[in-house]
């Protein structure tokens, strides 16, 4: 039985996949073969606390598991909320929902029209077409539409430093760059055994 | 198991008696037979073979390309060296071999036009390989000189960027000198260039030679998959607090028309 979180993750990373070059009609399982959105995923799942990968919705085109995003995106919102309040990293968090918000926007990266199925579409559209010249006011926008960032979330300071954050990164430099981006900035440098030097050698398929 | 795709052009093993008569089983497939006790995964391509010996699974297979080719280096396409610079950008070790000086790939790494001196004397002429750096990974297992006893002559001044280090100096029976065995660094991609190596001599038949190119390989294998290739990365949001940022966002161009178009419907 897939869990809200899962659906959740499967949304965010369905937006990144697509985001990133990916055709609607990719299996988001094929799609995460890309390293650096692999790495968002495992990143992603441990923030959650969950260690499954949509197993329900994996093999699913990518075009099938965007809809309701706001709605869907609630579980992970909540999460992201309890997190802050233990002082505890939200990075892949803030970043998929910058996710989301960027595929809102309705179009990829060449330019071309996504049709995004959401009940808060008309909001989330309107809010891109008024303030897309600043990045600021842009972020504020969709931290006060109703009934998308809860309460407390929404109100939360450093939530919106990382969602800004976040937001300019995919902006300035694509999906594709961002992820890469994304891994390198919150991959774990903590001191290691030298014996994982050979671990990080590369292994082609 | 590093994954060393040996590249050559073998087309003088086509067209060339005298080259036939050294290489029965091309100068690839020397360097190939020769290189297999040191146990890496090797894979023989060449100029002929479909998308000119370079299929786009093998360019992301391989770890270690080592290059030989001469008559026909502008036969390549430009995608494909395109490709194969990426590729090594990204991490796969290059070892350039001999005439290999003047291939497409090499002078596009190099920037420069890797123009040099040579001499093709009957017979060819002796060569001394001295070992400048005897402690390099590449120097493994290598005397303090080599002599080949019939080389091609390949001479100063050699037009490459200077070289990140210089392990082989040749000395030639003329009297010219070149710097033999260098190496350079281009994005994560480790390469070395080696001059010994003419088509009518044996000189892939030389333990020490084979040795080397054995090393190079080991040497040029990136050595961990950690870090990142060197993009071009925004950083709209700059470190320190109250420095200014970027705050407005190029839209794709097609959107841009769109909407401009829309704009002016209205």
């Amino acid at each position: 039985m897939e869990t809200a979180q899962q659906s959740a993750a499967a949304l965010v990373l369905s937006c990144a996949a697509l985001l990133s070059g990916q055709h609607h009609s990719t299996a988001l399982q094929s799609a995460l073969v890309y390293p650096a959105l692999a790495d968002f995923a495992r990143g992603l799942y441990r923030e959650l606390a969950s260690s499954a990968a949509a197993p329900e919705q994996g093999t699913q085109p990518l075009g099938a598991l965007l809809s309701q995003g706001s709605a869907r995106l609630q579980p992970l919102l909540i999460t992201t909320v309890a997190r802050l309040e233990q002082q505890q990293s939200v990075e892949y968090l803030c970043f998929a929902s910058a996710c989301w918000l960027r595929y809102s926007m309705g179009f990829d990266g060449k330019g071309d029209t996504l049709v995004v199925e959401d009940a808060l579409a008309d909001q989330l559209m309107q809010n891109r077409l008024e303030r897309w010249d600043h990045i600021d006011e842009l972020t504020a926008g969709y931290l006060a539409i109703d009934g998308l960032f809860p309460a407390p979330l929404a109100a939360q300071p450093a939530f919106a430093e990382r969602l800004a954050y976040w937001l300019c990164v995919i902006l300035a430099n694509g999906m594709g760059t961002a992820l890469q981006i994304l891994s390198i900035e919150c991959r774990d440098y903590s001191a290691r055994d030298f014996s994982t030097f050979a671990s990080d050698k590369r292994t082609p398929a | 198991m590093i994954k060393v795709t040996v590249w050559n052009e073998c087309r003088h093993e086509k067209e060339d008696a005298d080259v036939q008569e050294v290489y029965p089983e091309t100068i690839g497939g020397c360097i190939v037979d020769n290189l297999q006790p040191y146990g890496f995964d090797l894979t023989l391509s060449t100029l002929d073979d479909p998308a000119q010996g370079w299929p786009d699974e093998l360019i992301e297979s391989t770890e270690v390309a080592i290059w030989w080719g001469h008559r026909y280096h502008d036969e390549l396409s430009d995608a494909l060296i395109d490709k194969l610079q990426a590729r090594v950008l990204a991490g796969m070790g290059l070892i350039v071999l001999h005439s290999g000086h003047h291939a497409k790939l090499f002078k596009r790494l190099m920037g420069t036009s890797c123009n040099l001196s040579w001499r093709e004397a009957e017979g060819g002429e002796r060569e001394r390989v001295w070992c400048l750096k005897p402690s390099h990974p590449i120097a493994y297992n290598i005397p303090p000189y080599l002599e080949l006893p019939q080389s091609e002559m390949y001479g100063e001044p050699f037009d490459i960027p200077e070289p990140d280090e210089l392990i082989f100096n040749s000395w030639y029976q003329g009297g010219e000198v070149l710097r033999s065995g260098c190496t350079f660094q281009r994005g994560r991609g480790r390469i070395f260039f080696f001059a010994p190596g003419h088509e009518t001599f044996p000189i892939y038949r030389n333990e020490h030679i084979i040795q080397i190119l054995a090393n190079a390989i080991a040497w040029a294998h990136q050595p961990h998959q950690s870090g990142w290739n060197l993009g071009n990365w925004g950083r709209p949001i700059p470190l320190e607090a109250g420095a200014p940022k970027q705050t407005y966002y190029k839209k794709p161009r097609k959107l841009m028309l769109a909407e401009k178009a829309e704009k002016a419907k209205k």
